[in-house]
């Protein structure tokens, strides 16, 4: 039975909310010490079930309990001395919950709203992957499986009935959606990157994941990128594509649909006669030009031909704000709803004596 | 186009209507039904084709702003929307060559039915069609001039509608008609 004094839920955690990158380094934990993690923390006296929620923006621990004996303080004690950091180091970053505002903050935490980049859905399968870990490991039982189970569903609500996950953030699909809107099927799209740059590969992993032609990669010399310190040749093995010798890539424009730049090379690249004469042998096909670096390698002018489309990276870093905007307005929305569905899952776990049968109940808990 | 076949065969199949002596045509002649019919519907192509480039407009200008705009993420790829203007052209041209070719040979055993500004007008819209066709399938006119010329163009032909009345009250005796009806405002 569920205390009804809601002290039968805890959660510990640190995230991008209340830790900057260096301190949620210095508390992150590696795969590696997973299990003795585990291992320390089910020994905790009055700790029935647990689960550890490790990602590069936070770490949560949560906790039931049926037991009055449990503190919740033996949870920040227990992470000081296994991560051997100072307890105020751990007081200042973290931050610890109990009964309903756990339901709430899983509910927030898998529906994306209290992630750095709002609405992302990766959060949502690093939940699953962790709570399948707990119950690999036999440490969750009928409290936090019915936490859980309920915290997927929240998820799957609030994408479908409120705007949290509408448009793109992310730059490369930001990419693909304005590509999408020039080209439509990305199967036809064929797609150069000329260095090797971050943007390049995040471009270049959205382009692949949608299905696009082999990519070709080039760079200002073909063994090494200067921006990256990395081969363009590696990168376009990475993604199945193909490398193009540098003084060929500037002949071989009208063979591209979609060409990004990504170098340091400070001066203009592609230039306005280039694309002329590239538009000519393509007249009627449009052409889609992306500069993401700094200083710009596409001159500006090219923007004025007819069916020749130029963002830099300002253009593109402007649309994933205004969607990550019109994102923000829905979060309010939809935490107030999500707030209504832990207050009433929190009510039913406190009035049933034996929670409803879940997937996981034959799993033991460790108590 | 299913659809289409679907209403023809619906109408079709009521023989007593079609057979019936009482039955009053629109047209005074075949001819002329086949001309307007095929005129009508090459500018119901000529329609589309104004939309869709209409559609073009809207979603380069959203991509030319470069900022997020709900309306170009509905709207088809631009690379789309410019087959399928072409594509709309060239039937539209074909239908509304054929509408020419009937209206013409019409013409030719009746012209006291066709005023001069009809002959003219539908002539110059012809040409203007057959023009921007040539242009596209050149590649010398495409992307957004080629839109906004469709856009014009179809406005143009809208509003000289009004010029290609035929003669009312012109010779009938000379039709096949049982009850001619020389009621033509629409028929190009």
């Amino acid at each position: 039975m569920i205390s009804p004094a809601t002290n039968a839920l805890h959660l510990l955690g640190i995230s991008h909310h209340t830790a900057d990158l260096e301190a949620r380094e210095k508390i992150s934990l590696t795969p590696g010490h997973i299990d003795d993690f585990y291992s320390g923390l089910t020994k905790l006296p009055g700790l029935n079930e647990c689960l550890l929620l490790n990602t590069c923006n936070r770490t949560e621990i949560y906790g039931a309990s049926e037991s009055e004996n449990f503190s919740p303080h033996s949870l920040s004690q227990y992470f000081c001395k296994f991560s051997k950091l100072e307890p105020d180091f751990i007081k200042h970053h973290t931050y610890q919950h109990s009964g309903e505002k756990v339901v709430q903050h899983l509910f927030e935490v898998t529906s994306g709203i209290d992630s750095q980049m709002v609405g992302e859905t990766e959060i949502l399968g690093q939940v699953k992957k962790a709570y399948d870990d707990a119950c690999k490991r036999k440490v969750s039982g009928k409290i936090l499986n019915r936490l859980f189970q309920k915290g997927f569903q929240a998820a799957k609500w609030a994408r479908t009935n409120t705007g949290i996950s509408k448009g793109q953030v992310n730059l490369g699909n930001v990419l693909c959606e304005l590509a999408r809107r020039i080209f439509g099927d990305m199967k036809n799209c064929r797609f150069l990157v000329i260095g090797a740059g971050d943007v390049a590969e995040s471009a270049m992993e959205a382009f692949n994941s949608r299905g696009s032609q082999p990519i070709t990669v080039s760079g200002r010399t073909f063994d090494w990128c200067p921006l990256s310190r990395r081969k363009p040749d590696e990168l376009a093995k990475k993604f199945g594509g193909f490398a193009l010798a540098y003084p060929e890539f500037k002949n071989s424009l009208h063979l591209f649909d979609v060409i990004l730049t990504s170098t340091s090379s400070g001066r203009a690249l592609i230039n306005y006669e280039q694309v002329q004469k590239c538009m000519k042998l393509r007249p009627s096909r449009p052409l889609f030009l992306i500069d993401s670096s700094v200083p710009r390698n596409i001159d500006e002018n090219v923007s004025k031909l007819d069916n020749v489309f130029l963002y830099n990276m300002d253009d593109v870093s402007t649309i994933a704000n205004e969607n990550l905007k019109s994102r923000m307005k829905e979060v309010d929305q939809c935490r107030s709803a999500l707030s209504k569905r832990a207050i009433r899952l929190w009510d039913q776990m406190k009035a049933y004596r034996s929670p409803p049968v879940s997937i996981n109940q034959s799993t033991t808990p460790f108590a | 186009m299913c659809a289409g076949w679907f209403t023809l065969s619906i109408t079709s199949a009521d023989n007593p209507y079609w057979l019936a002596n009482d039955y009053t045509r629109l047209f005074s002649d075949p001819w002329i039904e086949l001309h307007a019919s095929i005129a009508i519907f090459s500018y119901g192509i000529f329609s589309l084709l104004a939309v869709v480039c209409f559609m073009y407009v809207i979603q380069r200008q959203a991509l030319l702003s470069r900022k997020s705009n709900k309306l170009g993420s509905f709207l088809p790829p631009i690379n789309d929307l410019e087959h399928a203007s072409y594509r709309l052209l060239s039937v539209g041209v074909f239908f509304l060559t054929l509408s020419m070719i009937v209206g013409g040979m019409h013409w030719s055993k009746q012209p006291e039915f066709v005023t001069t500004s009809k002959l003219v007008i539908t002539i110059a819209l012809w040409l203007g069609y057959i023009l921007l066709f040539l242009l596209r399938m050149g590649n010398k006119l495409f992307g957004s001039r080629f839109a906004k010329s469709c856009i014009a163009l179809f406005f143009i032909a809208i509003l000289s509608l009004s010029f290609v009345n035929s003669k009312v009250g012109a010779d009938t005796n000379n039709t096949l008609s049982p009850h001619p009806v020389p009621v033509e405002s629409i028929d190009d």
